[in-house]
């Protein structure tokens, strides 16, 4: 499950439709949206609110070991080499109003830039800004902390698009969805890789399941992907049962002519690990 | 940066600089050699380093280097669970904490939060500490051992601490230095006049015991070279089977390697050998357990000894007993220290 906290509804709209989701009521509040694999808060702007949505959302379901959080949204910048609807992955998030830092754990490989960021509580102006090269927001210090209560540094990222110059005259709602819209398939794309490596930092395979794991990608053709859905599969499986030997054993006799037979036995046995 | 298709950021795709470190040359140097990393500007290492909750196996899979000033202990005693056959006073220094090694039984994985690889750099700092120390106490003789909680060696292509240690204090008179590796990087230093106050120190281990418990770490064979090597510079080189891990059929394993040692090595011109059983701290053990997913190497026969855990001391007696007899035929008795329990 990845969990996602918006701000505004301007950057909420974008995630909905693009995966779908489905209102749920009786959330006071707060708007949650839902699907299988996804759960949306939009917390309304600032650092308070932001703390409190993401409190509220991972206590309506306990997060499982491969499940991330993300905040995705807009700031704005001093620098003028910034542009516009541009997405960075948040290294570093500042609390201008108790100078506390907070770093996410940069496990995954990704393409984005990377910045620092500043929370203030309230709007800020050009002249305000104490580091030229930080981008600032009302939000990430309030999410970070209250995410780190339920997940690890490496499963939290926040993602910011830049906005303004610290002047939001110009930014209308449709601009904002626009940017985000563009923004999700990379963000959603990080995620899902981050999704599986968080897969391995779980219990780890004993050598005889290993041994088991590599016969069987070989024996049916799967891809690195294919391989660490499966690893990640199995894992999840081991914190149900001490060991998943026996079970991957019984799939030692498949075959596979193809890719599309390849990807029927992938789903197969996953159906089965999760059983 | 990483290319798009590889899934976790190689090492030292990040770097974690607090804005004090930045002004000392090793940082420069190290910023140097890691130019395409991302600088993230730190207040305090302790930050970054003590995050809690932090995933260690991951970590290790891509490691990060912290850049810090050390502004508050430089010497440590060292613990009663090292061998001193020297005498003298045994203290640490920890100019790096953390290794790039990943070995299944290291005692680091259970002292700290994190994999990340921390770098002091203000190392005229330690240099004035342990000179002053040594100084006071002229009528003493110091025992410093240099990479207590890190590879020095393995590291110095990126920083040259060992470089810098044996220029400063290679001649030193009441002080002797030990370094320690797994690494085959004896080259880094082969332009240094060997210093008759420093040993070099190689932790080495049956090569089966290597594939097993050292992943990532050189051969055996690869180890034997650069010792050779070594002590054909005329350095002083201690061999550390320590820990000495015991697992069968562990008559068989310790014989050929003892065998492979006595071809490869001069042991006339061995400094020593260092043997120790597996041992750590309960605390320490327990959490590596958890964080290595309970790895096989914990499945030996331990015992609890006050708060260490270690091997049964019979099992441990006949080991170590046969091992020596064998031991004895290749280097003098007088050159073989144990760690007793």
């Amino acid at each position: 499950m990845i969990y996602v906290i918006t701000a505004l509804a301007p950057e909420t709209r974008p995630v909905v439709e693009y995966l779908s989701l489905k209102r749920e009521d009786a959330h006071g509040r707060f708007e949650i949206y839902r699907s299988d694999e996804t759960l949306l808060i939009r917390s309304g702007a600032g650092k308070i609110l932001s703390a409190a949505a993401t409190a509220y959302l991972c206590g309506l379901r306990q997060p499982e070991p491969t499940d991330l959080i993300a905040q995705i949204g807009i700031g704005g910048t001093s620098d003028a080499k910034d542009i516009p609807g541009q997405l960075f992955l948040i290294n570093k998030i500042t609390d201008a109003a108790t100078g506390k830092d907070y770093y996410p754990d940069l496990i995954t490989a990704h393409s984005f830039k990377e910045k620092p960021l500043i929370t203030y509580e309230r709007p800020v102006q050009k002249h305000e800004s104490p580091d030229g090269h930080s981008l600032v927001d009302m939000e990430a210090a309030g999410f970070y902390p209250s995410a780190q209560i339920f997940f690890e540094p490496h499963r939290i990222s926040c993602f910011k698009i830049v906005s303004d110059y610290l002047d939001p005259q110009g930014v209308t709602p449709d601009k904002v969805s626009r940017w985000v819209a563009e923004a999700l398939p990379a963000f959603f794309d990080y995620l899902n890789r981050s999704q599986l490596i968080a897969g391995e930092a779980g219990p780890a395979l004993n050598a005889r399941e290993t041994d088991i794991l590599k016969s069987l990608c070989r024996q049916l053709h799967f891809t690195k992907t294919q391989y660490h859905c499966l690893h990640a599969a199995v894992l999840k499986y081991k914190q149900k049962y001490e060991t998943a030997e026996h079970l991957l054993k019984n799939f030692l006799g498949l075959t596979a002519a193809n890719k599309t037979e390849s990807k029927k036995r992938l789903d197969g046995i996953i159906r089965k690990l999760e059983v | 940066m990483a290319s798009s298709e590889n899934w976790k950021f190689k090492p030292f795709s990040h770097l974690y600089a607090e804005t004090e470190a930045l002004g000392y040359p090793l940082a420069e140097q190290l910023l140097r050699r890691l130019s395409g990393s991302e600088v993230i500007r730190i207040r305090h290492y302790k930050d970054v380093f003590n995050r809690p909750r932090q995933n260690f196996r991951l970590q290790k899979q891509s490691p990060k280097l912290i850049l810090a000033v050390q502004r508050e202990r430089f010497i440590y005693p060292a613990s009663d669970n090292c061998l001193n056959p020297d005498g003298g006073d045994f203290y640490y220094v920890s100019p790096m904490r953390n290794c790039l090694y990943h070995c299944d039984y290291c005692f680091l994985q259970g002292m700290h939060q994190t994999a990340n690889i921390l770098v002091f750099v203000n190392t005229e700092d330690y240099f004035s500490a342990v000179a002053g120390m040594c100084d006071r106490q002229r009528e003493k003789t110091f025992f410093i051992s240099l990479s207590y909680e890190s590879d020095m060696m393995a590291f110095e292509n990126l920083a040259p601490l060992c470089r810098l240690w044996i220029e400063r204090f290679g001649a030193w008179p009441n002080a002797r230095f030990e370094i320690r590796t797994k690494s085959t990087n004896f080259r880094a230093l082969q332009d240094i006049k060997p210093a008759d106050n420093f040993l070099l120190t190689w932790s080495v281990l049956p090569q089966p015991l290597i594939e097993r418990f050292e992943p990532n770490t050189p051969t055996l064979r690869q180890r034997l070279d650069d010792i050779a090597q070594a002590i054909h510079a005329g350095w002083n080189v201690r061999l550390a089977i320590d820990p000495l891990i015991i697992t069968d059929p562990w008559q068989m394993v310790y014989e050929e390697f003892i065998r492979q040692l006595n071809d490869k090595i001069f042991s006339e011109k061995l400094y020593d050998i260092h043997i120790g059983p597996f041992r750590m701290p309960e605390i320490y053990f327990n959490r590596l357990k958890n964080r290595r997913g309970n790895p096989q190497i914990f499945h030996a026969s331990y015992i609890k000894k006050g708060n260490i855990i270690t091997y049964d001391r019979d099992l441990w007696l006949t080991v170590y007993n046969t091992i020596l007899s064998e031991m004895k035929r290749i280097i003098p008795e007088k050159k073989i220290h144990t760690f007793l329990i």
